[in-house]
């Protein structure tokens, strides 16, 4: 009975009803967003705490051109000056030394064994077209990340396959040749862990050995990407070698610890602390060509306090539409009770009652939050699989909560409204 | 049957009230059909709507077939007027989301009867009243007359002893009219008892007994 009656008031008004029903789509549409949000933050709290007050300090050699730099190389020592530089910044700098660099690898394989989004510039929609070598074969330039010891532990990187790198991983001493290395988690269908990747990285010749996969979206910071997500990366140990054998080993390291000393300190001191701890960090090292660049809040954290400004504004719009779709709801229910004493008065007369009349406004209520509830959050699951169970609590929590806001009104309606007012109303 | 016992019922009027009905008395018997007259706002409907259970009075006592129906709840006055009361509300008012035969088959939802029952009885009562042509038909198809016969008939659906009938001729033409006294004369004879509430001398006419209500009281004639 209560079905009839309410598939015939909807049916009254049909237009009506099927926009409080989009209304209630949109509003458990920002509620899923708003949801997504805070997931979001949350999976990335402790990242956030971890760089809370410190800034960043970026820091670069300062041989930019050619010429200084291949004059710095013919100093002696220079290699050894620049090494001794990275162990100072690594082990002895009073604050945090984090080195976060993306530098692609150089893969010879066939084009079909590889997926094209592990490519350079995929993303941008441009990826790197292989480099052919001497004896024809060609080199696709694989996305990569390095991170240095102190980086590894402070970004939270876990696995969710295999064994993470240990201190040891960090120095290119006990395997010559083998580095060990992590891949994203959409490596998992291309290789499994033992594989190895020969690859050239710096134009040295390596194998790369697969010891575990991070879980999927694992990311990384640095001053330049707020947000480097590692599902599609190699992650590499920035390593450590020792003295080289030969010159081109020389000439390798050369440019491995160039750019190795190019990360960010991290730090909670003042700038003319931050530069005193530079200037110990070159004297000690005898390599006076480097210098602080500049400094900035952490990113970051810049960036997280944007997201939860959205969040904000996708709250307030949330409870404007939580409003606005009850407020309708509430309109409509009174408006049909307004427009239907007649029938109202007829049901009485044959055998109904206020309560009765008052269930069926209030499963109309039920059926026009609940349908597109229901449609959206069965929706969103199968889109987003990766929503916690907990989302269909809150979404549920949100219908009732809109059904509550829409139904009070009306229940006061009818508590005011007693058979002898609709009586005398329909004389 | 029925027995009315210095009845009172006011409405809210702003900060005050209005006494519409100050004392009535009122004795119908089995089978008696009475028409209650009175000028517009005298009180003629507020005294049906409470001897249909639809309304309760503020003091008095009105017994049914030696029932006291005044104390009784909402729901235990859903059922009295479910068991005992065809309701014909005036200007023949018709749900115009329903067809004929949901219209008349709307009690018998009420009483939980099956699917099968209501087709069966629905199919009866249109019979009886030779408008089962009607059945399938929408509300806003009907004529005047036929919408008040279709009417009638929901009233008669669930064979109520008492026939209550507000204005029940009320917009019809003077053909049209007759027919329906005809048919609660008919309904009448067959043993329903039935009190009209009018204005028109004619509908009083043909009716046993006429009281008016003056006053918030009634008078008999």
């Amino acid at each position: 009975m209560i079905y009839k009656e309410v598939k015939e008031s909807i049916a009254r008004r049909k237009l009506f009803t099927l926009f409080i029903m989009i209304g209630v789509m949109i509003f458990l549409t920002t509620v899923t967003i708003l949801i997504q949000s805070y997931i979001n933050i949350m999976q990335k709290e402790a990242l956030i705490d971890s760089f809370e007050g410190l800034n960043v300090y970026q820091i670069s050699d300062t041989l930019l051109e050619d010429d200084d730099f291949q004059s710095y190389l013919n100093e002696p020592n220079s290699l050894e000056r620049v090494k001794s530089l990275y162990e100072y910044l690594e082990d002895d700098i009073n604050e945090k030394f984090i080195y976060n660099f993306e530098q692609p690898i150089e893969m010879s394989t066939d084009i079909d064994d590889i997926e094209e989004e592990f490519l350079q510039g995929y993303e941008e929609g441009n990826p790197l077209p292989p480099a052919e070598d001497e004896d024809g074969d060609l080199y696709y330039s694989l996305k990569a990340v390095q991170l240095n010891e102190q980086a590894f532990e402070m970004f939270p990187v876990n696995l969710s396959e295999g064994t993470s790198f240990t201190a040891e991983d960090f120095h290119h001493a006990n395997n010559p040749g083998v580095i060990p290395i992590l891949l994203g988690a959409d490596y998992a269908d291309t290789y499994q862990i033992g594989d190895t990747l020969h690859v050239n990285y710096l134009f040295e010749e390596f194998h790369l050995e697969v010891q575990g996969f991070v879980e999927s979206d694992s990311f990384v910071t640095s001053p330049q990407l707020p947000e480097t997500y590692l599902d599609r990366y190699i992650i590499m140990p920035a390593q450590e070698f020792e003295d080289p054998s030969d010159n081109t080993e020389e000439e390798f390291q050369q440019r491995h610890y160039f750019q190795m000393i190019n990360g960010a300190i991290y730090s909670s001191e003042e700038r003319n602390v931050v530069e005193e701890e530079i200037e110990s960090a070159k004297a000690a090292a005898d390599f006076p060509h480097f210098e602080l660049m500049g400094y900035s809040t952490t990113v970051l954290g810049d960036f997280f306090d944007a997201v939860e400004e959205n969040i904000y504004w996708v709250l307030c719009l949330s409870i404007v539409l939580l409003i606005a779709c009850s407020l309708s709801i509430s309109t409509l229910m009174i408006k049909k009770i307004h427009d239907n004493y007649r029938n109202m008065m007829i049901h009485l007369i044959s055998g109904g009652t206020m309560k009765s009349l008052f269930q069926y406004f209030l499963a109309e209520v039920f059926i026009t939050v609940g349908i597109p509830g229901a449609f959206i959050t069965f929706l969103f699951m199968t889109v987003l699989q990766d929503l916690p169970p907990l989302y269909v609590l809150v979404m549920a929590a949100s219908v009732v909560g809109m059904i509550l806001l829409a139904v009070i009104p009306i229940y006061i309606q009818f508590r005011r409204l007693t058979i002898s007012m609709l009586l005398k109303r329909e004389e | 049957m029925i027995e009315v016992k210095d009845l009172k019922k006011s409405y809210p009027f702003g900060k005050s009230k209005i006494e519409v009905l100050k004392g009535v008395n009122l004795a119908v018997e089995k089978g008696d059909m009475i028409a209650i007259m009175g000028r517009s706002g005298s009180g003629k409907s507020t005294l049906l709507n409470i001897l249909a259970g639809l309304d309760q009075p503020d003091s008095g006592i009105y017994l049914y077939e030696e029932s006291r129906i005044t104390d009784k709840r909402m729901d235990e006055l859903a059922n009295f007027r479910k068991k005992n009361i065809g309701f014909i509300l005036q200007n023949y008012p018709l749900i115009d989301s329903k067809n004929v035969a949901e219209n008349v088959g709307l009690p018998l939802r009420y009483s939980k009867k099956s699917n099968k029952q209501r087709e069966t009885e629905v199919t009866q009562v249109l019979d009886t009243l030779g408008i089962n042509y009607l059945k399938h038909r929408w509300v806003d198809m009907l004529s005047g007359g036929e919408a008040q016969r279709v009417a009638i008939a929901r009233a008669l659906v669930q064979h109520p002893d008492l026939i209550l009938a507000d204005e029940p001729t009320g917009s019809l033409d003077e053909e049209t009219e007759k027919d329906i006294l005809d048919l609660c004369k008919r309904l009448n004879h067959q043993g329903k008892t039935i009190i009209l509430v009018t204005h028109d001398q004619h509908v009083a006419a043909v009716c046993h007994k006429v009281y008016y209500i003056q006053g918030g009281t009634v008078v008999d004639k």
